[in-house]
């Protein structure tokens, strides 16, 4: 209870500091509006020739759509930072200053640096999902709206896991900071339906860095194309995730040599 | 002193050397080339599976757009986001004092600084190449060093509007939000999203420059553009990069009797 009031007055203080920076908030207010309208005007150009994405109609891509930015904004900008800074933490050998504090260092170092701006952004993504809808005409049920979020919750927690593994390979490849970039660009892959994915990509894009399944699986339960076995799956891939940080986290500590006085 | 031009050539070797320092690192910051660009591959699968010929393009044509368009727009040089930093916590005064122009300075700086860069990205358009043979359109020769030749025109022009962006911080308390947004725009504007042809109001994209940061130098690639535009086309980029060259030597000069050197010794 103490280490989460801590947290949240962190974060109360760093969201603070950034809207006293008041043009550069209008601009992230306009970026993450741009994002938004980028991925309408794509879509519908798209949907200008075609009717449907392999299935997906207009306004089941906007949800999709939408979905795919309000995890990866929400990631990037709560927790992103923070678990992409541990590798300068360990090139510069300063990962000790945070060992040592009473406090689990694995969350610390989430929390490090939060990011606000994906808060200003969150409205333009809601356009996007609420246009879907609106598109769509029928509205799932509130059940379907819970098991949808349980998944979006699970999704988050599995990128940030997949992200978190990545970067932990800085206790051993300390040079190459510039591969934990890797998971962003493979996000790109969540932003589209899962079934255009074909061959190997789609095996590897499910299993071993189960990009895709990060929006799909949650906008499935809006679709009424949800079932157990999609949150089943998605509790596997984030305990064996959380095995691999474990594993990793303890072997890459013990390993670690630090270079503060 | 633009005749001067030995010192900025030492620069821009050891900014090449700087870049060299850690080869897999900036191999991997590379991924930017290949890896949308095969998400993009399964996305206009799908769609061209129910038609074959969207706006002008063939499924071909659009797929080696993607691919060229990521190579042109990723590799371009960069005016970094270091030189707002450097204004906005008096750094600046270091390059002030230096018998150097500072524009010059971080051209030749930036690239050199993307050889790397490009030696990297073309290794991945080629593996991407290899994946996807049936799908990539090869060029002429010509169209082939034409495309080149005004993506390397189109990434100074890039370049300058950048560096006016920078040139902002001067006047702004935090200017990064705004290189963002700026950012994201250009992405779009220069058609890494979507061919600028397919969209509505296509003479108002085709109008403004940052189509030769991309949309315009792949056109070429893939053989939509007549010979006879070229020339054409060449003068009006010359018109828009002496344009902005000059309109960020005036920003610069008023930003600089603006600037107190905040933060500096």
């Amino acid at each position: 209870m103490k280490s989460l009031k801590i947290i949240l007055r962190f974060l109360y203080l760093k969201l603070k500091t950034y809207l006293s920076f008041r043009l550069d908030v209008i601009f992230e207010i306009f970026y993450g509006l741009l994002e938004s309208l980028f991925a309408f005007i794509f879509f519908e150009v798209v949907y200008s020739y075609v009717n449907d994405i392999v299935g997906f109609e207009k306004g089941e891509i906007y949800i999709l759509t939408g979905t795919a930015y309000f995890i990866d904004g929400i990631y990037k900008g709560i927790f992103g930072t923070g678990v992409f800074s541990l590798s300068h933490l360990i090139r510069s050998g300063r990962l000790e200053k945070y060992l040592l504090r009473p406090f689990k260092p694995q969350l610390l170092i989430l929390f490090r640096e939060p990011k606000f701006d994906f808060i200003y952004k969150l409205p333009s993504y809601s356009l996007l999902f609420i246009y879907g809808f609106y598109l769509l005409k029928n509205l799932p049920s509130t059940f379907d709206f819970f098991l949808y979020f349980i998944s979006f919750f699970l999704s988050l927690l599995i990128y940030l896991l997949l992200h978190y593994i990545f970067v932990l390979l800085s206790f051993w490849v300390i040079e190459m900071y510039n591969l934990y970039y890797l998971i962003y660009d493979f996000y790109e892959f969540a932003r589209y339906p899962e079934k255009i994915y074909k061959g190997i990509f789609r095996k590897i894009f499910i299993s071993i860095i189960p990009i895709i399944i990060l929006s799909n699986y949650p906008v499935k339960f809006l679709f009424k194309e949800g079932n157990f076995f999609l949150i089943f799956y998605q509790i596997l891939i984030l305990f064996s995730f959380f095995i691999i940080f474990k594993f990793m986290w303890n072997r890459g500590v013990k390993r670690y040599e630090g270079a503060t006085i | 002193m633009f005749l001067n031009l030995r010192k900025y050539l030492s620069l821009s070797k050891i900014s090449l050397l700087l870049s060299m320092q850690y080869k897999i690192n900036t191999f991997f910051l590379l991924s930017v080339v290949i890896v949308p660009p095969v998400a993009y591959f399964f996305l206009w699968n799908s769609i061209y599976y129910q038609k074959e010929i969207i706006g002008n393009y063939k499924l071909s044509e659009i797929i080696t757009y993607y691919i060229i368009s990521y190579l042109f727009f990723e590799t371009r040089p960069h005016a970094w986001w270091d030189i707002g930093y450097s204004i906005k916590d008096g750094r600046f005064s270091l390059y002030i004092t230096k018998p150097m122009n500072y524009f010059l300075y971080h051209f030749f700086y930036s690239y050199s600084y993307t050889i790397l860069w490009w030696i990297f990205a073309i290794f991945g358009a080629f593996f991407l190449f290899i994946i996807f043979k049936n799908y990539f359109i090869l060029p002429k020769i010509l169209p082939f060093f034409l495309s080149f030749f005004f993506s390397f025109l189109g990434g100074i022009l890039g370049f300058i509007i950048e560096y006016i962006f920078n040139l902002f911080a001067f006047w702004i308390e935090k200017p990064f939000g705004l290189l963002r947004f700026y950012d994201f725009l250009v992405y779009f504007l220069s058609g890494s999203i979507i061919p600028l042809d397919l969209l509505p109001f296509k003479n108002f994209f085709l109008f403004l420059p940052f189509k030769y940061l991309g949309f315009f130098p792949v056109s070429i690639f893939i053989g939509k553009v007549q010979n006879i535009n070229l020339f054409n086309e060449f003068l009006n980029l010359a018109l828009w990069i002496s344009f902005f060259f000059i309109l960020s030597h005036i920003i610069f000069y008023f930003g600089r009797k603006s600037y107190s050197a905040p933060g500096s010794l």
